[in-house]
This record gives structure tokens, C-alpha cells and sequence, in this order.
């Protein structure tokens, strides 16, 4: 069940409804119900799967809490049970395939290993991550959920299951207390959150998307155009962002309506002046998450030059292979893991005062190195990739195949996004808010007939995935 | 912050208020469904920017009831008869190019059925390609096929539409807004300066930029055949084109295939079977006498823009050779 689709539409407000119609000693349970109708809207047995991981590892964190001795043991299985679980059905095959081609390419061997071909369940990287990190916080000392029913409204809540943002328990146990009480003021900024997620996500995101798609078949076909190489990869970074904020946003309405707050993964990440900087405002959730349990679990930033760039290097190479089991994504992961770790190097060893030039400066730097890397996040392999980037750097082949109007649509978009975001950081934008209960209601009657209308046109004809639900 | 143990005493508080907003909201809608869209104003109005979709070009047909000889298929058809063009050399009077992107002979079938409720020519030039004759081909759900067909139509062709999928189209045909969507947008991005679509083309579209470097030729032909069977006049496809001729002739209107044309690196990297499919192709206009309009000859390398589309220079040769095919037809 697309959040975007019919069936979204019919099941958020009939589960609302529901949710607070009935006691509020209930909703829990009701919201456990609708978690797993979402779920099993896709798939049943892997619904079952999941029910499963979740028992197995409210479990592990009650061993955890209570062991005394050999946590460390413990806490290394647990997590390795876990990883299994991801390991086996989204990098069996990778690793398998291409250890069998390394080794039919280096020795002249002819392996051909079965390969499992399984359908990788939804989430199922999210999950492991939320998992992780509640094994960990209590290891290192948090006091594990004992009620199961809140455990499993933490790890199997229906707006975050698919694509997150990656939740912490520290911050979503607590607000479970408050499920008694209707805020108004979250509602309404949860109903502006969908609005503005679906604007995203389907008036911006999915137009752009057969652009970017155009010119993605191009280098994949082995020629692609200087102007057109750049301009979808721009295309590219507009509707991934459009993509997985609509997304998020969408997640974090449908959870203020029934009074939970879900973290942001987004701040203005197209500002960002450094490489660092940009990590800090681009999926926030899971960069917050890598930093805490991969690149502080390496050292993090306590030790030598080298061991951090080391350590920034790894993390961010494990951030490239969690999107997907392709080397594609290794690659970009390493792009960025080397940039990092040369900004860490510089920095240390020059120490530059903040100017509006120099911030200028890093930022034109910053946005350039996305869009080159973005093109092996984008293509859907490495020859494709290179193909992209040699015609980047003015080794292209053929004419322009994207046409004035998508070329124009994309500037001017990138263009707006940018002003958006500059007006808002500067205090100009004026705060939005929505004014239902005091505008008369035959005003308010014709503003909601005209977003009716406005929705209906915008709405997609078919529903188009969002892009990270594939991860 | 306004907090109590649901939304509900909110809603009661507010009752009358809700009752003016939802009463005025439900006339206000009604007012657009009835004076917008049912009126016909929306449809004699719509302008487009993109005619390659099935929603676009019934808008465009939609103000060509005069068309004499409609010109049907896919994208190759699309972009290569400019009917302005050969209308002038067949001088067969006002014609309409009907095809579009990925249409496939059970698409082609059901866009010319649509098309004759438009329109009523005397000949309908379709276009064969290779596919249409592949025993491999068959009907593919698609958007398209939901655009142009009835849920007993879709139904007759094997696909069964979900619980969502009908209320989606029973939205639709209530509420005009939601099920004229995509032309809505069409409109929308056809008030961009430059971007109306030009109707005086009838239907034609020029597929921008270029595509026939080598190795993009090499993998659009790789992908065009990767998946072909045999050409054979019995294929699943060309069953549906010879109802569509039976149907036609018996209303009364003449019909012609037309063999589009094809870059010569499809020739040299699937020569045998696009000769075997030229062979079917005729083997099936023989038998329902049917006949065949081939001006594959008035083009060039130099006059492709892909593997399958030609470039506007290359269409108009082709359209002129395709009028004067037309007017010995109609001289027959």
C-alpha cells in the first residue's frame, strides 16, 4: 500500500477514525492491527517474517537488559542474527555472484552458484537498523521496553515500517504515554505534512522522474550527451529529494494524526556549504544512525588522522552497500567516504575563517561533487555510471534528447527550491499556518473544494513507487 | 495546546460550521462536475502539450470530425506521416494521425475504435510493424489499455481489475476531475509559453533531439529484439488486426497497412527475422486483400532520429510518398 494510492487514501482516515473512536487502553492494539494490514496489503508471509524478528528481538533486548555478564557476546550475536536475516536477502546474491565472477575471471573457473532470488521484504532494512540500535542503547545501558505491545508499535508502526525515518525508542516509547489525548495542533501540522509530502512526491518527483529515466537509458546505451549527462543528473537530485522528503513527510503526517512525532531526515541538504555539512542535513535519520553505531563503534573522531579517515571512509562505504547490493552503490559510498575523509585531512591541517565566499565557494563544490556521485547512486551499473561521468566531464556522445521544457522545468525548480530554502533561513518566508477554524466556513468550504480539485488533477494515473522503498 | 480524549468534542463543538463547510464544498464541486466538464466546455477546450498519450490525442481528435483518412499504430506511425502532407499528395481530403507511444495491435484496435466514434473517414491506414506479426506478442495491462478500454473490454482480454482499480474508476467517472486527470495536467503544461501542442499537425509529433549515435542504435536494436518469437499472420497481434479489418469493412471503410519504417541497424542485426516478418505481413494483407503501403525506400540512415522514429525531414518524404500510395488506393 503506496502512500500515495487509493487504498492509502481509504485506509489512513478509516484507521483514524478507529483509533480514536475506540478506548484509548485500545489503540495500541488498533494501531498494531493497522500496521500489519499495511504490511500484509503487500505481502502476508513476509508480514509473518517480520512479526517473527520483532518477538526474537524483544527478547534479545530482555537478555541484554538482565545479563550481567558476557553482554558483549551476546550483543555480537544478537546483531549478527540480525544482519543475517538482512545479509541473506539483500546481499546473498550479490556476494555469492560476484565472488563466482571474480573467481571465473581470475582463475578461468566456471562457477555458476544457485542463486536465491528471493524478493527482498519491504523495510527490511529499516527494520535491522531500528532493530541495531535498540540492541545497542542497551548494551550501553538503556533499560529495555518491557510491555511487548509498545516494542511492536515501536519497531512495526505503519508510517515509518517501509522507509523510515530510522526512530529511536529513547524518543517514540515515551510518546506512547500520550496516546490518550488529541492535539490539534499536531493534527493540523501533520495534515499540512501529507499535503506537502504528496505536492512533492507527486507534482514534482514523478514529473520529473521519465526525464531522469530518459537519460539514465541513454548512458546505459552508452551515449549520452555533456548538457544532457548534467542535467539529468540535477533532474536526478531534484527527484530523489522530492521523492524521499515527500516520502518522509507523508510519514510524519500520518503519524501526528493519531499524536506521534517522528524525527526530520531533511534540512535544506542542497545548502549544504561542506561534504560533512550535507550529511547533516540528508537522511538525517540513517546518517545519524551510521554515525552512532558504525563510525563511533570504528573509533569515530578520538583517534589518528588516518584511523578517522579510515573509519570515515568504511561508514561511508556501508552507507553506499545498505541502499542496495550492487557495487554501483559501493562506489558511491567510497566517493563519499574518500571525500570525507580528505575534507577531515584538510581541515585539520588548515584552519580556514568562515567568509560568504569561502561558504559560497564550498557549497558550488559540494553540490558539484553530489551530482557527479549521484550518478552511480542513480545508474544501474558501473558502465552506465561511467558513462555518465566521462560525459560529465565533457566526454559525451549524441545531442540533447531531454527537450527545452524538461531542461527549463528542472532550472527553474532547482531554482525555487534553492530561493525556498534561502527565504526560510533567512526569517523571509512567512510562517504557514493553517487557518481552518477561523476562516468562515463558506470560505473555508470553497478553499476545500479547490484543494479537492487540485488534488484530484494532480493525482498520478498509475502509483509510482517512491524511490527508497526500494532500499 | 489544545488537548482532550479525541478529536471528537471538537467536531461537536463545531457542527454547524462543519455542515456549512462540507454543504458548500459539495455544491461548489458539484457546480465544476456540472458547468466544467459535463457541459463539454472542458472538452472542446482542452489544449495539450504532449500528443503521444492515448488521453492526449482523443482531445485533438476530438475537434477533427471532418477527417477522411485516419492514420493509426504506434510511435512509428506518430512520427512518421505528417498528415498535412500527404493529405495534399493523396488529395484525399483532411486526415489525423491517431497513433501513439506503445501501442500495441489490441491498443491499436481499441484507440481506432475510440477514434470511429469521433470521426467517421473512409480509410484507415494502419500501421504494421514487425511486432504485430510476432508470435510472442500479447496484451499487456497497461495504463493505456485502461485509458482506451471498458472494464468488459479489459475483462475480454484476460485482466481482471482489483477492488481498488474499480473504485478508482468509479471515482472517476463521478468525479470528472479525478478521471480526466491526466488531461488536466496536459492543459496545465500546455499554458507553459512554447509548450501548446500545435493541432494543425493533425496528430504528428516530432520526438526531440537525437538518439542514433552507434551505440545507442546497437542497444535500442538489442532491446527491440531481445524478446522477439517468429513472425507468423496467425500471431495473437495479427488476429486482432485482421478483426479490426473485418470491422471496419463492414462499415463501410477502406483500409490500408501501412510498413513503417526501420533504421538499417535493426535490418543488419535482426535481418532474417524482420524479412520473415515482412513475408507475414503480406501473407496477411493477401488474405483479406488488403493493400500495403511500403515507402521504407524514401528514407535514409541520415533520416532516423532512433532505431524507430524518423526526424521531421525523413517524415515528410515519407509522408508524401505515403499520400501518393493513398491516391492510387483511393484511384483503385
Amino acid at each position: 500500500m503506496l502512500f500515495n494510492s487509493l487504498a492509502y487514501l481509504i485506509f489512513l482516515p478509516l484507521t483514524w477514525v478507529v483509533f480514536w473512536a475506540i478506548p484509548a487502553r485500545r489503540r495500541l492494539e488498533w494501531m498494531l492491527i493497522a500496521s500489519y494490514v499495511f504490511y500484509a496489503s503487500w505481502s502476508i508471509p513476509y508480514a509473518a517474517m517480520i512479526f517473527g524478528l520483532v518477538v526474537v528481538n524483544y527478547v534479545f533486548g530482555l537478555i541484554l537488559g538482565r545479563a550481567t555478564d558476557r553482554r558483549r557476546a551476546f550483543l555480537t550475536l544478537f546483531i549478527a542474527l540480525d544482519l543475517a536475516v538482512l545479509g541473506i536477502f539483500k546481499y546473498f546474491d550479490f556476494f555469492v555472484g560476484s565472488f563466482a565472477g571474480a573467481a571465473n575471471a581470475a582463475l578461468g573457473a566456471q562457477l555458476d552458484p544457485p542463486m536465491l532470488d528471493w524478493v527482498l521484504p519491504l523495510g527490511i532494512s529499516f527494520f535491522t537498523f531500528e532493530f541495531i540500535h535498540y540492541l545497542v542503547d542497551i548494551y550501553r545501558g538503556d533499560v529495555p521496553v518491557h510491555s511487548f505491545t509498545k516494542f511492536h508499535v515501536f519497531t512495526a508502526f505503519f508510517p515509518t515500517q517501509i522507509a523510515g525515518p530510522i526512530k529511536r525508542f529513547q524518543q517514540f516509547v515515551p510518546s506512547l504515554a500520550s496516546i490518550g489525548h488529541f492535539d490539534i495542533g499536531l493534527a493540523k501540522e501533520g495534515l499540512w505534512l501529507i499535503g506537502r509530502g504528496l505536492i512533492k512526491k507527486v507534482l514534482l518527483g514523478d514529473r520529473i522522474a521519465p526525464w531522469v529515466n530518459e537519460g539514465v537509458r541513454a548512458a546505459t546505451d552508452g551515449a549520452i550527451g555533456t548538457t544532457d549527462a548534467w542535467m539529468t543528473m540535477l533532474a536526478f537530485a531534484l527527484q530523489v529529494y522530492f521523492d524521499f522528503s515527500g516520502y518522509t513527510d507523508i510519514a510524519r503526517g500520518s503519524a501526528a494524526l493519531f499524536g506521534f512525532r517522528i524525527p526530520i531526515n531533511f534540512n535544506m541538504p542542497y545548502l549544504a556549504t561542506s561534504l560533512a555539512d550535507f550529511w547533516r542535513r540528508w537522511h538525517i535519520s540513517l546518517s545519524t544512525w551510521l554515525r552512532d553505531y558504525v563510525y563511533f563503534a570504528l573509533g569515530g573522531s578520538r583517534r589518528t588522522t588516518p584511523i578517522v579517515m579510515r573509519n570515515l571512509f568504511l561508514t561511508m562505504v556501508i552507507a553506499g552497500l545498505w541502499h542496495g547490493a550492487a557495487w554501483h552503490y559501493a562506489v558511491f559510498g567510497a566517493i563519499w567516504g574518500v571525500g570525507l575523509a580528505v575534507q577531515h585531512a584538510l581541515q585539520k591541517r588548515f584552519s580556514l575563517p568562515s567568509s560568504p565566499v569561502l561558504a559560497v565557494g564550498g557549497w558550488l563544490f559540494t553540490m558539484l561533487f553530489y551530482l557527479v556521485s549521484l550518478a552511480f547512486f542513480r545508474c544501474p551499473d558501473l558502465d552506465a555510471a561511467s558513462v555518465m561521468v566521462r560525459a560529465m566531464f565533457g566526454q559525451g556522445a549524441g545531442e540533447g534528447t531531454q527537450t527545452l521544457r524538461a531542461s527549463l522545468f528542472v532550472m527553474g525548480t532547482a531554482a525555487a527550491l534553492l530561493l525556498t530554502w534561502i527565504a526560510a533561513r533567512q526569517g523571509w518566508w512567512p510562517a504557514l499556518r493553517m487557518p481552518t477554524w477561523r476562516l468562515r466556513p463558506v470560505a473555508l468550504g470553497i478553499a476545500a473544494s479547490i484543494a479537492i480539485v487540485v488534488a484530484s488533477a494532480a493525482a498520478p494515473q498509475g502509483n509510482e513507487a517512491f524511490f527508497y522503498f526500494q532500499f | 495546546m489544545d488537548t482532550s480524549v479525541g478529536p471528537w468534542p471538537i467536531f461537536r463543538t463545531h457542527a454547524r460550521a462543519i455542515f456549512v463547510t462540507v454543504a458548500t464544498c459539495v455544491v461548489v464541486l458539484a457546480t465544476v462536475e456540472i458547468a466544467f466538464f459535463r457541459s463539454g466546455f472542458f472538452a472542446s477546450h482542452v489544449a495539450v502539450s504532449d500528443p503521444q498519450w492515448p488521453a492526449a490525442k482523443l482531445a485533438i481528435a476530438a475537434r477533427q470530425p471532418d477527417t477522411r483518412v485516419l492514420y493509426v499504430g504506434d510511435s512509428t506511425m506518430m512520427t512518421s506521416v505528417i498528415p498535412t502532407i500527404a493529405s495534399i499528395a493523396c488529395e484525399c481530403g483532411p486526415a489525423f494521425n491517431g497513433g501513439f507511444s506503445a501501442a500495441d495491435p489490441w491498443l491499436t484496435d481499441a484507440m481506432t475504435r475510440r477514434l470511429l466514434g469521433i470521426m467517421q473517414p473512409t480509410l484507415v491506414v494502419i500501421s504494421v510493424s514487425p511486432w504485430t506479426v510476432d508470435s510472442g506478442a500479447h496484451f499487456d495491462d497497461s495504463e493505456s489499455a485502461r485509458h482506451l478500454m471498458s472494464v468488459a473490454e479489459l475483462e475480454a482480454r484476460g485482466i481482471s481489475l482489483d477492488l481498488e482499480q474499480r473504485i478508482d474508476r468509479g471515482i472517476g467517472a463521478l468525479w470528472s476531475a479525478y478521471g480526466q486527470r491526466q488531461l488536466l495536467k496536459e492543459w496545465a503544461s500546455a499554458l507553459t509559453p512554447d509548450q501548446r501542442y500545435d493541432e494543425r499537425l493533425l496528430g504528428y509529433y516530432v520526438a526531440p533531439g537525437s538518439a542514433n549515435s552507434y551505440a545507442r542504435l546497437l542497444a535500442q536494436t538489442e532491446r527491440l529484439f531481445e524478446d522477439v518469437g517468429d513472425a507468423s499472420p496467425s500471431a495473437p497481434g495479427a488476429m486482432v488486426i485482421r478483426a479490426l479489418v473485418d470491422d471496419l469493412r463492414a462499415r463501410g471503410i477502406a483500409v490500408a497497412f501501412l510498413v513503417p519504417p526501420l533504421h538499417s541497424a535493426a535490418l543488419e542485426h535482426a535481418g532474417p527475422y524482420l524479412d520473415r516478418a515482412d513475408a507475414a505481413i503480406r501473407e496477411l494483407a493477401g488474405e483479406r486483400e488488403v493493400p500495403v503501403i511500403d515507402c521504407r525506400a524514401t528514407v535514409t540512415a541520415a533520416d532516423f532520429r532512433d532505431v524507430t522514429h524518423l526526424v521531421e525531414p525523413g517524415a515528410e518524404r515519407h509522408s508524401r510518398c505515403v499520400g501518393e500510395r493513398i491516391r492510387t488506393i483511393v484511384g483503385d
